[in-house]
């Protein structure tokens, strides 16, 4: 009999799967947006590349050098740059295909070179962007300095120096000058050369990379976020499913009708409950998987994880059915079951990082909510983010939830036999 | 052999006596209407019955058997139609039949073929893929019906089952149940519509706050009420005393009396002559008489002084 309930139910699931499906794309919705938005394209890059329209009006060779600056070492990962006109610069930022236009202003050079206040560098941001315009400012506050630097450092020699770069073909090098310019530059090196090459970087690069890979999971924003939107709509799937299987069938009268085929009311709550668990699992299994799928996060522990979604799934079922017992009607079961998953996901690490919570949450409340055993382990297992055990975290799901399971078992079955009234 | 006997059944909320008493039986090859208005207990008779509703007390035996002594077996004898169409939307008429066919018992094979059975009976073979949800209102009332007859149950309970529908598609139904009596099936009908009790059952109770009040076939109803003759009068009766009229009750009963309207039926067979004559020799003022065979409201009016529609 709980064979056929359960194919019933399912059945149903699959000729209207609309309410399910709008509570498993609304996780995936957020998890793209906030994962586009924040989340490396490449493995390794913290940002996905600013894209900056260069417009260069003066057309020298420390225009040039200031263009090339953009594409060369690690910056090339960070930024695209795009050198065109003023009027396709123009174009491409209303269209908000570019972060920013820097313009290099026509006789900038020339004034920099001779030491008088050159026009300024200009800078435009796209205004529907809010974070990639303002690392290119960020960026552009650096550059300056730099320049400042270089003129404060270099003063005559660098006009000399750009000259010689800047030969005309045909023009002949100056060997005199070349050398004088070459042994003022050294002098000018030896001077500085504790400040330009201080004794830092390049040596522990490698190591820090071998450490990495030995501590454990890289961080990954899309299966960071992924985890706790899986740990909320689990809950909100386990909601509706006893929504949709309890009080639409008391007040359709099919619960009624059923009785009159099943005297005992057993039969009927367990196979709500296993429909539950079966909805659950399915939300996490296409969550987790077709998530995973979707934003190229590699599961590394996929054996912890499957233990979690189940674990998780028979206490989402049991909380959401023990809920729906005690509200007793669909409204009532609604606001209570939103104000429960709402409060968990706050409070247990969904919407907010725990870590980032005050210290009274993050330390005495927290850490004992189911959602956070869930959604903490995963992180700590994939992301390498806090230290839930996640065999811990099983154990503690899977109890409470049984507990959980048997306490709704007897409520529902209160509940049924009195004919779905509270 | 009666195949449903119920006796003594009660069951209250708090202070309401929903059922109070409640006592018939029901032969196979019978279909006996319980006959009330909403409210009466006709509903929650019905759940006690089916095991929906545990009685506070009284008996309900199916088949010579105490039904709570083993409810599995009494229910799988009897097939419950609900006042309110309880089917999924989502599934076709034929996933319908067959999910309650299941749930009752019958191997997937049997389901299958006996849904096959009932969709041309009821006439929706063509409409049995279609989801429950695009069917009109007599056509679910049909498969609603339906269901509760995929086990061939020996005992119908059927609770108000042509609520809301059209005459043609209640006629329907109703032809239906009368071919399933004479395969020999015992049917309990509840129904506040008049006709159809007139209609359909062989036995008639009459239900009003929980109790049965009379009982019987039409025939013996009617007669409960004098005779076979109903006389409504019209006119200003305000503060008329019916009990100072020398002889009157002896010669008539009063069915009801209002401000505007006076019914009454004679104690003794007579010709409608005599008794119009009699009645409008009485000292009031009669500006409209009617004389009409009596039905089962005129035998509620004189049991609980109200229409049975009210």
């Amino acid at each position: 009999m709980i064979g056929h309930l359960l194919r019933k139910d399912l059945l149903r699931v699959r000729r209207n799967p609309l309410p399910y499906l709008i509570q498993l794309a609304i996780p995936i919705c957020i998890t793209a947006l906030i994962g586009l938005a924040f989340a490396p394209k490449k493995s390794g890059q913290a940002v996905a590349a600013i894209k900056v329209a260069i417009v260069d009006e003066d057309e020298t060779i420390l225009s040039q050098f200031f263009k090339g600056a953009f594409n060369q070492g690690e910056g090339s990962q960070f930024i695209d740059p795009r050198v065109v006109g003023r009027e396709l610069a123009m174009e491409l930022i209303e269209a908000d295909r570019i972060s920013a236009v820097v313009t290099i202003p026509k006789g900038f050079t020339a004034a920099y070179l001779e030491a008088k206040v050159p026009p300024p560098l200009e800078l435009i941001k796209n205004p529907a962007q809010s974070f990639y315009p303002a690392i290119v400012e960020e960026m552009m506050g650096a550059a300056v300095e730099l320049l400042n630097a270089l003129t404060r450092t270099f003063g005559g020699e660098l006009k000399d120096l750009l000259e010689l770069i800047d030969l005309a073909e045909g023009e002949r090098v100056s060997m005199l000058g070349t050398a004088s310019l070459l042994i003022r530059l050294e002098g000018v090196f030896v001077q500085v050369e504790d400040l330009l090459f201080p004794p830092l970087i390049t040596y522990t690069k490698e190591e820090r990379l071998k450490e990495e890979e030995e501590a454990g999971p890289g961080f990954s924003m899309f299966s960071f976020i992924l985890s706790g939107m899986t740990a909320m709509f689990m809950l909100f799937l386990g909601s509706i499913a006893m929504s949709n299987s309890l009080f639409e069938e008391i007040k359709r009268h099919t619960l009624a009708r059923t009785r009159t085929l099943c005297p005992s009311v057993m039969p009927i709550v367990v196979g709500k409950m296993l429909f539950a668990v079966v909805i659950v699992l399915l939300c996490a299994a296409i969550l987790l998987g077709g998530g995973g799928l979707l934003f190229n996060i590699s599961w590394q522990n996929p054996l912890p994880i499957v233990v979690l979604c189940v674990a998780y799934a028979v206490f989402s079922a049991g909380l959401m059915a023990c809920v729906a017992a005690l509200a007793g009607d669909e409204q009532k079961h609604a606001v209570v079951a939103n104000i429960v998953v709402f409060s968990q996901a706050f409070v247990g690490g969904t919407m907010v990082p725990v870590q980032a919570l005050p210290a009274l949450i993050r330390d005495h409340i927290s850490p004992y909510l189911p959602l956070y055993w869930f959604a903490g382990s995963v992180r700590t297992l994939e992301n390498g983010v806090g230290d839930v055990s996640w065999i811990m975290a099983g154990a503690k799901l899977g109890l409470l939830g049984m507990v959980l399971i048997f306490l709704a078992v007897t409520l529902l079955d209160r509940l049924i036999s009195k004919g779905g009234k509270p | 052999m009666s195949f449903l006997e119920v006796s003594e059944l009660a069951k209250a909320y708090g202070d309401l006596d929903a059922v109070d008493g409640v006592g018939f039986h029901v032969a196979r090859g019978e279909i006996y209407g319980l006959l009330g208005p909403n409210g009466a207990g006709k509903t929650t008779t019905i759940s006690m019955i089916s095991g929906l509703l545990k009685p506070d007390s009284g008996s309900v035996q199916v088949d010579g058997k105490e039904f709570w002594s083993d409810p599995v077996s009494a229910q799988r004898k009897m097939g419950v139609v609900p006042q309110e169409i309880a089917l999924y939307e989502e599934l076709s008429g034929r996933e319908n039949l067959e999910f309650w066919g299941r749930l009752a018992g019958l191997s997937k094979g049997d389901a299958r073929s006996q849904a096959g059975v009932l969709l041309e009976s009821l006439n929706l073979s063509e409409r049995a893929r279609d989801p429950i949800k695009k069917y009109s209102g007599g056509m679910k009332r049909r498969i609603n019906l339906g269901c509760a007859l995929m086990h061939q149950p020996k005992l119908l309970l059927l609770d108000e089952p042509t609520v809301g529908i059209d005459p043609q598609a209640r006629a329907n139904i109703l032809g239906f149940i009368k071919g399933l009596v004479d395969d020999g099936t015992a049917v309990l009908y509840t129904t506040h519509y008049l006709e159809e009790a007139e209609e359909l059952c062989d036995r008639i109770g009459i239900i009003d706050h929980g109790r049965i009040l009379a009982e019987g076939t039409l025939d013996e109803l009617r007669k409960r009420l004098g005779g076979d003759q109903v006389f409504v009068l019209e006119g200003e009766f305000e503060g008329v005393d019916p009990d100072a009229w020398p002889g009157f009750g002896d010669q008539f009963t009063i069915i009801q009396e209002t401000a505007r309207q006076l019914t009454v039926t004679p104690r003794s067979e007579r010709h409608p002559s005599e008794c119009l004559r009699e009645l409008l020799d009485l000292p009031i003022t009669v500006e409209n008489a009617t004389v009409k065979k009596p039905t089962l409201n005129d035998l509620f009016l004189q049991l609980t002084g109200r229409e049975l529609r009210e």
